[in-house]
């Protein structure tokens, strides 16, 4: 799995494009899709935060997506669509407890100190297997149509 | 597993909530998770659709498309407000309509939200196994009141 720097060492216009439609500063909201214990899809919201070359997310311990997450860290996570429209921004991964205080303090301060003052708040790194960027041509018309810019870790 | 008009039969105050929430920004709007198969999830946003009794999405061919051809069980969200952080999520199983006329049914009812259709969509109608709907009085609240709904068939 990759890092979010490692993102940004290979391809930075990916990367800048994914800091400026996820807003990772722990006040935007995001969508995270984890794996049911019987293999199904779950779907919440949640505030992704980068700190110290990665990207991350608090989760609440007695949460369902915590118990998916601990179980079969693979995820998925999108970014809310911009209000302008016409972009998209998706990474896959797999998600990794963060139990080191040091790294947990940085991620809290980067939240502007907004997540992570509880201890029931679980903290995961999220580590990037696939990144996609859709800008859709003449969005909002019958002839919209994708362009796809990919990233994907070796 | 029930239809939407059966989960709003049972379930009044949620689907209510739910529908405020699909159409906040007139158009439907919504994520769909989706087992992709390696057995991860998948997640992109679409447009669900209320109509005919059904919660239906018109799907372009696409990874998602090909994902619920395989294996059907999937999960939407409604998008967050602007203000406050409600959340409407529904775990579902989606189901291939193949008829015309409710295509075109669901169709003119998309169109008059301000949506686009074509003829490489294809109609599929997702049934509820669960519902949940969490209303926060400002952004910060917590816990937020949650409101559930299962289908009495779901596990």
């Amino acid at each position: 799995m990759a890092t979010w720097a490692d993102l940004r060492r290979a391809r930075p216009e990916l990367a800048a494009a994914g800091e400026r439609l996820l807003s990772p500063n722990g006040d935007s909201i995001a969508f995270l899709a984890t794996v049911r214990g019987d293999g199904g899809p779950r779907l919440h919201p949640v505030m992704p935060v980068l700190a110290a070359g990665r990207l991350h997310v608090f989760v609440v311990d007695l949460s369902p997506k915590y118990a998916d997450l601990k179980r079969d860290g693979r995820f998925a996570l999108h970014a809310l669509p911009p209000a302008h429209g016409g972009e998209e921004f998706y990474v896959t991964g797999r998600a990794e407890v963060v139990e080191d205080a040091a790294r947990r303090a940085l991620v809290t301060t980067a939240s502007g100190e907004r997540l992570g003052l509880h201890d029931f708040e679980a903290l995961f790194a999220l580590d990037l297997r696939h990144v996609l960027h859709t800008v859709w041509e003449h969005w909002g018309t019958a002839g919209a149509w994708p362009d796809y810019r990919k990233w994907r870790e070796r | 597993m029930a239809r939407w008009q059966e989960f709003e039969q049972q379930a009044p105050e949620i689907a209510a909530g739910g529908r405020a929430l699909i159409y906040q920004y007139g158009i439907g709007l919504g994520f769909l998770a989706t087992v992709r198969k390696d057995g991860g999830p998948r997640i992109h946003p679409f447009c669900p659709i209320i109509a005919v009794g059904g919660l239906y999405g018109l799907l372009v061919p696409s990874p998602k498309r090909h994902d619920l051809a395989r294996d059907p069980r999937a999960a939407i969200h409604a998008l967050s407000p602007e203000e406050v952080d409600d959340e409407f999520y529904l775990a579902v199983r989606a189901r291939r309509e193949p008829d015309a006329a409710v295509r075109e049914a669901v169709a003119e009812v998309y169109r008059a939200t301000g949506g686009n259709t074509n003829d490489t969509e294809l109609l599929f109608e997702f049934d509820i196994e669960r519902a949940l709907l969490a209303t926060y009085k400002y952004r910060g609240d917590w816990p937020p009141l949650y409101r559930k709904w299962a289908d009495k068939g779901a596990s």
